[in-house]
């Protein structure tokens, strides 16, 4: 065990396990998914890892529709098999997973004896229609936004419009986000849409908050991913491959967008992302693959400006070159992201964990991003008010 | 002072829809809202630390004008409820031409919406339709408004247009609004739809995102009235109202100011797909379709999300101005919600 200071290169903890369900509208409850992505993430550690030997675990949930709102952490360790572990439900809307992750990195750096579960879970297709429809909402600002009707994606819809109006760009860029994360999606047997679109699908899809059209927004998911992190230290104990993770950083802002002063860029992933570079003390051109939140297309545009990978209004034309394909120089979201592989809320940042552990022990099969050596994972809550970054290196 | 009390300003408001050549309330306005609304017009926010003394309302007005006129004024107000017609009218300016303190000022008040009334007394001959008119009253203790006596007419509204045109004082009066009253221009809409989203049940309740009724009224400073803190320590406006500066997170030397209700530029815009839109809003979805809304900037650095009124087919243009408005926002609980929408105004109008 080590407490490091902040600045100083070197690993915060390891995951040394990785498991995740399919996502989609799914027959299993929200129980059966927990077990089974912490089965997978059990499963997974290649030199096996004793259940009752847990010392801390996370859960990233929202608890969409109402389910188990309190104290849902119980759930986990008695699914996880090791009842009496110390658990605690970590609630940050879409950033609840990076959050949890953080938690646990934490955990381990206070000195927690064994392995920690960072599990992220939503079930959110088995609420009835009209209260799904009140809960897609409850993250975003309610006694201002939401009383002038907005959803989540009016906001991102408020948010593109003044993107493609400031920049003076086209909705394809928008459009290329979605083709692109469609064609990763296709190969990730996990994702929620395995099927490629067409730019002219994504351009003519129906309008959902203009100049968002259906194309440009993740769906409702199910799903569930876990993760086991372990020190640094002894990482090798229960693998020789184990992922580690470097950099971790953190940020909000204000809840409401009408009280930012910018509306394109997110000043908590600025925050997040700057804090987890120096954390890492590593340079952004060493960054082999992104998974960035892309809860609607605009959403990764923003991010891929926000996280210093381009300068503001040229995401679009990065997006439209290619950059950001797996073949690119830049490579993002290759399970698909928010946007083709779903979006359970808990779920989604522990999930990208898990691609990227998939990614740096090369086993992400057809998908496989070459010569993955470090990725950066990006979990952003609601519209901006809260976002992780977290930095990763192959062991 | 002058000892005739007269009514120095008067102010209209016709709601933007028509039917059958008469002006029809949209479903998100109600008497309070267009009473409120012609109120807006003799009345500036700038104003809201002179007292209004005396309301006195005419026509059918629902309950929360016993203490919404208050949260509109920001201030204690005594509200005199005057039933509808002509008659009424005439006995609300004279009721308030003879207020016992004649330096306060006195607003009478007059909505009318004869499409949601059926055939009501009253409203036969008409000519306008559905709207309202204020008047502000002061000095005097006089029975007198404008020196002529309310004329028989039809409706409210055709008594005040004639008795405006007929004023035997033309300069001492301004009018602001929707004069002479005409029943001409507006958009057509189908009235039996209108009329069934107005009238929609009361009894919804929240299933997930919640405003609890007491945080609806501690927020209606800055809801209805815009009211924003300028922050002496560090200068920021912070709008909503929070009690903190949002800068530098003062909570002394919070001076709070009214918002300009007018001219506000649209910085962002979208509009929300039918079956998108939060359940809160589905009944008005269903009656009246897909709607916008904005992010507006008010004032520099001050920026609102507001919700689009009478808007059209398509979203609202970034760079549009728009004037704000209370209208209904959706029923919770046995009431309705109310708040500030934005009305997009005419390329080169300043007001609406």
């Amino acid at each position: 065990m080590t407490i490091r200071e902040a600045g100083t290169l070197g690993h915060r903890a390891a995951i040394v396990g990785a498991g995740h369900t399919r996502f989609g509208a799914l027959e299993e409850g929200p129980r059966a998914l927990l077990r089974s992505a912490m089965d997978g993430a059990f499963s997974s550690v290649d030199r096996g890892a004793d259940r009752s030997a847990l010392a801390e675990a996370f859960l990233a949930t929202l608890g969409f529709g109402g389910w188990q709102i309190g104290n849902a952490s119980a759930i986990l360790g008695e699914e996880a098999g090791a009842t009496g572990v110390p658990a605690t439900r970590v609630e940050n809307a879409c950033a609840s997973g990076g959050f949890a992750l953080r938690a646990g990195v934490r955990a381990i750096e206070s000195g927690a004896s064994g392995l920690v579960l960072v599990a992220g879970l939503e079930k959110m297709t088995d609420v009835a229609s009209a209260r799904r429809r009140y809960w897609l909402g409850v993250s975003g600002d309610t006694e201002w936004e939401r009383l002038a009707g907005l959803t989540f994606a009016g906001v991102y819809g408020l948010i593109a419009s003044r993107y493609l109006h400031e920049h003076s760009v086209g909705p394809e860029a928008l459009a290329e986000v979605a083709v692109k994360n469609h064609e990763n999606g296709a190969l990730n047997p996990n994702a929620h849409f395995q099927k490629r679109i067409s730019r002219e699908d994504a351009l003519g899809s129906p309008r959902v908050a203009d100049p968002l059209g259906l194309y440009d927004c993740c769906p409702v998911s199910d799903g569930a991913a876990a993760i086991l992190l372990a020190p640094a230290e002894s990482a090798r104990k229960y693998t020789d491959t184990p992922v580690y993770v470097d950099g971790i950083g953190a940020g909000s802002d204000h809840l409401a967008v009408q009280e930012r002063p910018h509306l394109t860029r997110f000043e908590a992933t600025r925050r997040a992302s700057e804090a987890a570079f120096h954390d890492a003390g590593i340079d952004r051109r060493s960054i082999s693959l992104l998974e960035v939140h892309d809860c609607f297309t605009i959403a990764e545009l923003l991010a891929l400006e926000d996280l210093g990978f381009a300068a503001p209004g040229e995401a679009a034309a990065l997006t439209l070159s290619g950059a950001t394909r797996r073949s690119g120089r830049l490579p993002t979201n290759p399970d698909g992201g928010l946007k083709a592989k779903g979006h359970p809320i808990g779920a989604t940042g522990v999930s990208q964990l898990y691609e990227i552990f998939l990614q740096l022990r090369r086993a992400a099969g057809a998908r496989q991003v070459p010569g993955a050596e470090r990725a950066l994972a990006h979990n952003v809550g609601g519209a901006g008010a809260t976002a992780t970054v977290s930095i990763l290196s192959a062991g | 002072m002058n000892p005739v009390a007269s009514a120095v300003r008067w102010g209209s408001y016709l709601p933007a829809w028509t039917s059958g050549g008469r002006r029809v309330a949209a479903p998100d306005e109600d008497a309070f809202t267009l009473a409120v609304t012609a109120a807006e017009r003799v009345f500036e926010p700038s104003e809201s630390d002179s007292a209004v003394g005396e309301i006195h309302l005419v026509g059918d007005f629902p309950a929360v004008v016993d203490w919404g006129f208050g949260a509109f004024l920001g201030h204690a107000v005594e509200v005199f409820r005057h039933p509808g017609g002509v008659a009424s009218f005439r006995a609300a300016l004279e009721a308030a031409a003879r207020a016992d303190s004649g330096s306060t000022l006195r607003i009478v008040l007059a909505a009318e919406l004869p499409e949601r009334e059926g055939s009501a007394p009253g409203t036969k001959g008409a000519s306008i339709g559905a709207g309202s008119v204020a008047l502000r009253i002061e000095g005097g203790d006089r029975a007198e408004a404008s020196g002529r006596r309310v004329p028989d007419a039809p409706s409210v509204l055709d008594a005040a247009r004639e008795l405006w045109t007929s004023r035997s004082d033309p300069e001492r009066v301004a009018w602001a609004g929707d004069w002479a009253l005409t029943g001409d221009g507006g958009r057509p809409a189908d009235l039996a739809r209108i009329l069934d989203a107005s009238n929609p049940p009361l009894s919804a309740v929240s299933e997930g995102a919640y405003v609890p009724r007491p945080r609806y009224l501690e927020n209606l400073p800055s809801r209805w009235r815009l009211i924003a803190d300028a922050c002496d320590r560090c200068g920021t406006r912070t709008f909503p109202s929070r009690g903190a500066c949002s800068n530098c997170r003062s909570r002394d030397g919070l001076r709070p100011f009214a918002l300009p209700r007018d001219g506000g530029i649209v910085v962002a815009s979208t509009r929300i797909g039918k079956g998108g839109q939060p359940t809160e809003f589905d009944g008005q979805v269903a009656a009246t379709g897909p709607y916008g809304v904005v992010l507006v900037e008010l004032a520099p650095g001050v920026r609102a999300t507001l919700q689009v009124a009478d808007g059209g087919d398509s979203a609202v243009p970034i760079g549009a101005r728009v004037s704000t408005r209370l209208r209904r926002l959706y029923p919770m609980e046995g009431e309705w919600r109310y708040g500030r929408k934005a009305v997009v105004l005419p390329t080169g109008t300043a007001n609406g």
